[in-house]
């Protein structure tokens, strides 16, 4: 038996505790008195669009035909993926966090003018443990559960609830901090955790790779413990290319990336982990502390070699999103986003919906920004007149020059029915225009993704397609929109006999 | 100090008859498969614990899905810690990734976990005295 390297290999096992609680001191309020549960379902019988932070009465959802309005184009046909947070309460013991609960897939199947729906949880190692044994046995991303021991590695508590991607012919379920769980396309059944090689696997990664118009995919991951990034590159085949780890000091959350031609580029917002707080019995989330005399720095990485690296700096903001970078002749790099001034909306907002409070938050502006080659940099607001999040672009201006911006918008705060988004919008970066549509008073928009029309190549020529809760129905519908025309409002629409909980990110895969 | 370097071939049987005093009974669960062996080492000292060749004792069991056990007899009286690992692939190492993470099953004595790092001896520590010990422990993968 080899001790050294049993040794080295403990020591490093925190790496990947990056969701790791350690010690067993709890939170005085959560074994006993908990009234998360209760708070929830007094605030949900008053305000009908908490059906979005509710758990699905079944563990699979199925419609095979939906009413639609419209028509569904028959040139559109595919699958629409989205991924999200679903299973809010284990054993009764209701989540602290909306980023907490077990992932549930959501399946739109568009064919032949028709839509279908599927709905099914990721089968993790955690999801699958819990179901048996009845009772919580991992902490959350914002709670810390009574009487669960430590993790023993972040796959250990993994709920696979962020988003969900197809790269290489494999549909993979991701979380923020550790393995992807590839899914079966057709049936959402689980195959299992992906590992593109031994060395990466179990490794963090993220809920927001990269894939470019070559078809490579890059990612990272933030190990928070061992202070460092790693990044991947994945190559169109889907095999690993390289993996590399990059150090950063004052490590903290890293939720988005960007790619260029030539760069990985991260910006870390001074949102700080202190493994100390975990210890003391802090949940993950509530063991990062906003540092904003850090600013925010941005590790640019050469995408053909992950040690040539170089420093930028930005002033503090939180942000989760980027939409798209890309890189001018002269090396300076362009990026949207959607900024915040500080990381407030994740720890109030996003928290309290589940006992059914709403808490103010600061907004996010759609900014741009500049990272000129000299060092300096420049930052834009783009609006501030509405809260924007889920940017994204038509793929086919992935890490290269674009003109379009599509996300969604809360509008007109003071009067609407719910704090989220309630539009959707295309911002042209060119001419400053603005193209959006306004959903009625009781529909909550979640992301929307750009669909490129098939045989079309012109940027901004195809579709936005996403959901979109009723609350005053009770429904969850799926929108298809004109992307050269959002004004115009849904070309077509299917409705689900049913709720969904909000989820967070999907894409469309062509069939 | 005792030393023990023991192979057991049948699965899931002591290799002493348990209830002495000095008796130590380790029962490991939660083993993903029965590939390889797994591997087992008790120390007696925090100033010994997951040190190079500083165990007081050391197994190595067939794996078997599910748990296995063994017997370890004549132990003095004392504190111990006990790490284990299934050493599926057989190849005498725990195989980790490009940061160290295990990629094969462990597990401490008190299913005791460190936060940035191996638990500490104390957290893993039990107590053998005049009766026997029984330790139970399970894998994490
Ligand atoms: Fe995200």
């Amino acid at each position: 038996m080899r001790r050294r390297h049993f040794i080295a290999a403990s020591a490093a096992m925190a790496v990947h505790s990056a969701l790791e609680p350690g010690l067993l001191i709890r939170a005085a309020t959560a074994a006993s008195g908990d009234d998360w549960g209760p708070a929830f379902a007094a605030a949900r019988a008053r305000k009908p669009w908490l059906a979005g932070f509710e758990t699905p009465a079944s563990d699979r959802l199925e419609t095979p035909r939906l009413d639609i309005d419209g028509v569904w184009p028959a040139e559109l046909a595919g699958a629409f993926y989205r991924n999200g947070p679903a299973r809010h309460a284990v054993a009764g013991q209701r989540y602290r966090h909306w980023f907490d609960g077990d992932g549930m897939l959501q399946k739109f199947t568009i064919a032949d003018g028709r839509v279908a729906h599927l709905g099914r949880y990721v089968a993790t190692a955690k999801y699958m443990a819990e179901i048996a044994a009845d009772r919580p046995l991992a902490d959350g991303f914002g709670t810390r559960m009574p009487g669960v021991p430590p993790a023993a590695s972040p796959d250990a508590i993994n709920p696979a609830n962020i988003s969900v991607i197809a790269h290489a012919g494999r549909l993979l379920a991701l979380w923020e901090a550790g393995s992807p769980h590839e899914i079966d396309p057709a049936t959402l059944d689980t195959i299992g955790r992906h590992a593109w090689s031994d060395e990466t696997s179990g490794l963090p990664f993220t809920a927001h790779p990269r894939i470019d118009r070559d078809g490579n995919l890059w990612g990272f991951g933030y190990a928070l413990f061992r202070g460092a990034l790693v990044l991947y590159h994945i190559g169109p085949d889907g095999g690993l290319r390289k993996a590399g780890l990059v150090p950063v000091p004052d490590l903290g959350m890293v939720h988005d990336f960007m790619v260029t031609a030539r760069h990985i580029v991260i910006p870390i917002p001074p949102l700080v982990f202190e493994a100390d707080r975990l210890a003391g019995g802090a949940s993950f989330l509530d063991a990062h502390v906003w540092k904003p005399d850090l600013g925010t720095r941005v590790l640019l990485v050469d995408k053909d070699d992950f040690s040539r690296v170089e420093w930028r700096r930005l002033p503090p903001q939180w942000i989760f999103h980027y939409g798209n970078a890309w890189e001018e002749a002269d090396g300076s790099i362009r990026f949207d986003a959607c900024r915040y001034d500080d990381p407030g909306v994740m720890f109030s907002l996003l928290r309290y919906v589940m006992r059914g409070e709403v808490r103010p938050a600061s907004p996010a502006y759609a900014m741009q920004t500049v990272l000129r080659a000299g060092g300096a940099a420049d930052q834009q607001v783009i609006t501030d007149q509405a809260s924007a999040e889920f940017p994204r672009i038509d793929p086919r201006r992935a890490a290269v020059r674009y003109r379009q911006l599509y996300c969604v918008l809360g509008l007109g705060r003071g009067d609407a029915a719910h704090p989220f988004a309630n539009a959707v919008a295309r911002h042209d970066l060119e001419t400053g225009d603005w193209d959006l549509h306004r959903y009625g008073p009781d529909e909550i928009v979640e992301e929307h993704v750009f669909v490129p029309r098939p045989g079309s190549t012109d940027e901004g020529d195809g579709w936005l397609l996403g959901t979109t809760l009723d609350a005053g129905a009770g429904v969850t519908r799926l929108n298809l929109l004109d992307a050269r025309r959002l004004a115009g409002g849904p070309v077509a629409r299917a409705h689900l006999p049913y709720s969904l909980p909000l989820g967070l990110h999907g894409n469309f895969v062509g069939a | 100090m005792y030393r023990y370097l023991v192979f057991l071939t049948a699965l899931g049987i002591s290799i002493a008859a348990p209830a002495a005093a000095g008796d130590l009974e380790i029962r490991i669960g939660g083993i993903s498969n029965g590939d390889g062996r797994v591997m087992v080492a008790v120390f007696d000292a925090a100033e010994r614990f997951m040190g190079e060749e500083t165990q007081t004792a050391a197994l190595m069991l067939p794996a078997r899905k599910g748990m296995v056990r063994a017997v370890i007899g004549d132990l003095p009286a004392g504190i111990y810690a006990i790490s284990v690992y299934h050493d599926a692939n057989g190849n005498q190492e725990l195989d980790t990734n490009m940061l160290g993470m295990p990629r094969e099953g462990y597990g401490f004595s008190n299913d005791a976990r460190g936060i940035a790092g191996p638990p500490s001896f104390q957290a893993a520590a039990f107590e053998i005295g005049a009766d026997p010990a029984v330790v139970d422990l399970r894998l994490s993968y």
